[in-house]
């Protein structure tokens, strides 16, 4: 049994080219079982140099030469260019942060929380907050720093628990969003907003809020 | 006339000096910014190559792409090759990763063309091979083709791990220990590869042997 393992083992390493030598042809003489094992790794040997050879087309060298030239005329990478290493950085960084939903938040509360029936609660990113809708409100993030969220833990502004008589309708410039209080759903992507102004732009029954993002360095009104 | 025929015969004679030049010189030589050197390695390996990608691939165009892109690499690489081993073993593991890469890519995307198994590189007619108009009667070439795409077809459901050594080794006749260089794998774990492949196939190609 050892012999005939043996002599497999050394027909499988001289194939495909080689004749097998004389103690396997001893062995082969004498075992029917490994004449018939060696008779079928011939012909299947056989059967894979019959597959007919592919050559390379006629303007083979003609592409590669066209493909030479185009990459010589391109800038090579300098891996270890400070530069290049510094913008591979910052690319990481942005990729990684959009991954894993990095937003600017703020540290500090922002909005006044007194109540007031004409107040209006407002979710900002995860907090609720009270706003008066008469009144102009800046929202500034005194502190910043970045918070990894998960994209479940998204924060909502869900306009449905705007006070329904007072804001009715809600705008945003960002989103195009204009919608009855009682159907409108925020998605908090103004999370990204660094600062948010808020202001009534109608009163009454159809008082409705404006929700634009606002420059921080642009003058209060 | 006589001009030109002195021409050929120089031409004639400077392949033939080329022919008796070793691939490393021909590497150092191109280093040295002799393109005549990198044109006759690419003389000599385009065809082995594209066959080699042809036979992992199946697919004409991608063998003919991905032996471009193995001299462009070698070319992009002259600086840091080292002749530690034969240019052979280099460009063919070069030629190995690329396609496996290929491969995979196009698995990961769906890309595989089945067809392309099927498929002739001269067209689309459903042929392995060109016969040769003075070849065997139709019949016989017809089932020759036949048996031919069968192997093809064989040879392609081969799990990677055993169709690339068995190539290297069957069709391309590369030795063990040159086959466990490309590879970077052990000679032993080729020769195991190896023999798994051809009992794999053995059990494809029943109806053929």
């Amino acid at each position: 049994m050892t012999e005939c393992r043996r002599c497999r083992e050394a027909i499988e390493a001289t194939l495909p080219k080689r004749a097998p030598d004389e103690r396997v042809r001893a062995h082969l003489s004498g075992c029917a079982a490994c004449r018939a094992f060696y008779a079928e790794r011939l012909a299947l040997v056989e059967l894979l140099r019959k597959l007919p050879r592919v050559e390379a087309p006629e303007d083979f060298e003609q592409g590669l030469q066209t493909a030479l030239v185009t990459r010589s005329r391109m800038r090579p990478l300098r891996l270890l260019d400070p530069a290049t290493v510094l913008a591979s950085l910052a690319a990481l960084s942005v990729t990684i942060a959009l991954l894993l939903n990095v937003r600017w938040s703020p540290r500090e509360k922002i909005l006044s929380t007194h109540h007031d029936e004409k107040a209006v609660p407002l979710f900002f990113q995860d907090r609720i907050a009270l706003i008066e809708p008469t009144e102009t409100k800046t929202v500034k993030h005194k502190r910043r720093t970045v918070r990894a969220r998960a994209m479940l833990n998204r924060p909502e502004i869900v306009a449905k628990d705007f006070a329904v008589k007072i804001a009715p309708v809600i705008e945003t410039e960002d989103d195009p969003l204009v919608a009855r209080v009682v159907e409108a759903r925020l998605l908090n992507e103004a999370g990204e907003v660094q600062t948010m102004r808020i202001e009534p732009v109608s009163f009454g029954d159809e008082t409705a809020l404006k929700i634009i993002p606002a420059d921080p360095h642009t003058k209060q009104q | 006339m006589g001009a030109l025929s002195s021409i050929e015969d120089l031409f004639v004679a400077v392949s033939q000096s080329f022919d008796a030049v070793t691939d490393h010189r021909l590497l150092e030589a191109t280093r040295a910014g002799d393109e005549a050197a990198f044109a006759e390695l690419v003389r000599r390996y385009r065809h082995p190559i594209t066959n080699y990608v042809y036979r992992l691939t199946n697919d004409y165009d991608l063998a003919v792409d991905i032996a471009q892109e193995t001299f462009l690499r070698v070319y992009g690489a002259l600086a840091r090759y080292h002749t530690d081993y034969a240019f052979s073993t280099y460009i063919y593991r070069i030629a190995t990763n690329l396609a496996i890469s290929e491969l995979r890519r196009r698995k990961r995307r769906k890309l595989v063309s089945l067809t392309a198994i099927f498929r002739s590189h001269k067209g689309d007619e459903e042929s392995e091979i060109d016969p040769a108009d003075s070849g065997p009667l139709p019949d016989a070439t017809l089932i020759a083709a036949e048996r031919q795409r069968a192997v093809a077809r064989a040879i392609a459901t081969l799990p990677e791990k055993y169709r690339v050594p068995l190539i290297l080794r069957d069709l391309e006749e590369r030795g063990y220990e040159e086959i466990a260089t490309i590879l970077r794998v052990s000679e032993g774990t080729v020769k195991s590869r190896i023999s798994r492949a051809r009992a794999l196939l053995r059990d494809k190609l029943r109806a053929h042997l």
